[in-house]
């Protein structure tokens, strides 16, 4: 439990703090590409743990890394 | 002798009779059930016991019955009032006649029960639980654990033949949102007998594999709301306080919480409950990972707008500022054009002072320099030959002395060579043919050679004798 918690929470740590690095207008161009790709990232991780659109496919892919 | 003897039976008649008269009225009494059963004619029949203050030692014990008729009164109502089966280890206020049969012997016969008495001693047992709870520090322990974000893993405990588990799955599943739920049954018996024991079997059987859930859903769908009391077992509430993950409720009754609810992390009246609670906190996680995004989006097309608004503001700065600095630049560049020609013109003529100073200083001091050279060079010469005078009177001297030296030497030499020569002469004397043959000796010759031994001699032989005055030959004999 600890673990699949924590990377929940992690990523959403992670955005929270990459959105508030946003409002402070504190990013070069690059980073701002950086970071919303990222953000991207870990928005799409999450999801994937809410709504499990690509669990099934990940399970596959776990059984096979298993044999 | 037999006719100063009764027989039993008319011994318990008269007991039967005596009690019937001393115990004529009905009592109110206080009792524990000890062992309860009911027959095929509805008739119940029970053993009441009373322990002592220690609750280990039995001090008064009883058989007692409800005949049918009473007891379909009584048992709806006794379960109505106190939520609550009559069984073994309960304890009743009922009112009783007492008989005795000469068969049956000793007999309750309970005509009336008091539940209030029953609900008080178990609101005392509860409230001992709770206060157990308390002092042994696990009261809050499960209430204090953090709801995992997402709550979507659920370890399910109920009746397996539950038709409400099957609607809990639905609703779990069927979400509207969407939600992925990942969901185990744990079966237990939920009520009566044995229930505590059954849940607490699960839950271990849960916490072996605790890490693969968020939650704990303990839920008992339908069925009747009596014999609830494994809920308020001391043994259950304390397993579900300690569990490690967050245990949700939905034991479905409609009395007071039970000691499990108060200590569950999350109590729901019912499964249904559960089931919208869960996705309730399902939904609030997923609008907040929305909002998240939404403000990321906006603050990122903020950010890029800031970004195009001060590269503008840059570009048109830049322009300004350039031509500022050209500006201030050329002026610079004139002063200093002018500076430096004034320099230049300063340090020309300075250089010019200083050079002719020095080519004045640099004359003085060559003729200087030549004068004290001539000086230094005729003082060694007159130095070289005084020394090459002194060398050629010594060289002299010197060679005058090898010279007599020399003719001394030569000098002795000779008279040394002439006495040597004057002994070399005599010796040579003494050694000559002539020296030897005036002496006597002659010299014998064969064939004009010196013959050394007789041996070289034979008979006929000419031989020649040579003596100091001349030659003699002679024949050999």
């Amino acid at each position: 439990m600890a673990k699949k918690e924590s990377t929940y929470k992690d990523s959403i740590l992670e955005l929270e703090s990459i959105i508030k690095d946003l409002e402070e207008n504190q990013l070069e161009i690059d980073d701002l590409a950086a970071k919303a790709k990222r953000a991207t990232e870990l928005i799409k991780f999450c999801k994937e743990k809410l709504y499990g659109t690509e669990s099934e496919v990940n399970k596959i892919l776990e059984d096979l890394d298993k044999e | 002798m037999e006719n100063e003897s009764i027989t039993l039976c008319e011994l318990l008649l008269t007991v039967r009779k005596e009690i019937a008269n001393t115990f004529s009225d009905a009592y109110w009494i206080r009792a524990e059930i000890s062992e309860i059963r009911e027959n095929a004619n509805g008739h119940c029949y029970l053993e009441l016991i009373e322990k002592d203050s220690s609750g280990k030692l039995i001090v008064a014990k009883s058989r007692a019955s409800i005949w049918a008729d009473t007891y379909k009164i009584l048992k709806p109502y006794f379960v109505k009032e106190t939520g609550q089966e009559l069984k073994p280890g309960m304890k009743l206020m009922v009112q009783v006649s007492v008989s005795f049969h000469e068969v049956y012997g000793f007999n309750c016969t309970i005509r009336d029960i008091e539940p209030t008495f029953t609900l008080g001693d178990l609101a005392k047992k509860r409230l001992e639980t709770i206060k157990q709870l308390h002092d042994d520090g696990i009261w809050d322990m499960n209430q204090s654990l953090e709801l995992p974000m997402p709550l979507n893993r659920i370890a399910i405990i109920t009746s397996s033949t539950a038709a409400g588990y099957g609607d809990f799955i639905d609703q779990l599943q069927n979400n509207k949102s969407g939600f992925k739920f990942k969901t185990r049954l744990f079966p237990a018996i939920m009520q009566g007998d044995g229930a505590a024991e059954s849940i607490i079997e699960a839950l271990d059987t849960v916490y072996e594999i605790h890490e693969k859930y968020d939650a704990v859903a303990i839920i008992r769908g339908g069925g009747s709301t009596t014999d609830l009391l494994a809920y308020d077992e001391y043994e259950l509430a304390a397993s579900c306080a300690q569990f490690p993950l967050p245990i949700i409720t939905g034991i479905g009754h409609d009395r007071d919480q039970s000691v499990v609810d108060m200590v569950a992390n999350i109590r729901c009246k019912t499964p249904t409950a559960v089931a919208a609670f869960i996705i309730d906190q399902m939904d609030e996680t997923a609008n907040h990972l929305l909002d998240l995004e939404e403000t990321m989006k906006q603050q990122i097309s903020d950010n890029l707008e800031m970004a195009r608004k001060r590269l503008k503001e840059g570009a048109v700065n830049f322009s300004q500022r350039i031509n500022l600095l050209l500006k201030e630049e050329e002026q610079t560049i004139e002063r200093d054009q002018i500076n430096f020609k004034h320099v230049v013109s300063l340090l020309l003529m300075k250089q010019k002072q200083e050079l002719k100073d020095s080519s004045l200083k640099v004359s003085q001091r060559l003729s200087l320099l030549l004068k004290e050279e001539k000086q230094a060079v005729e003082r060694s010469q007159s130095n070289f030959l005084h020394i090459i005078s002194l060398l050629m009177m010594k060289q002299k001297q010197e060679l005058n002395v090898k010279r007599d030296q020399f003719k001394t030497a030569v000098k002795n030499q000779f008279s040394e060579e002439k006495h040597e020569l004057a002994m070399h002469e005599k010796s040579v004397q003494f050694l000559s043919p002539d020296y030897i043959l005036k002496k006597g000796y002659t010299l014998t010759l064969k064939d004009g050679k010196a013959v050394k031994s007789q041996a070289e001699l034979k008979s006929g032989d000419l031989i020649t004798s040579v003596f100091i005055d001349g030659k003699k030959e002679s024949i050999i004999k």
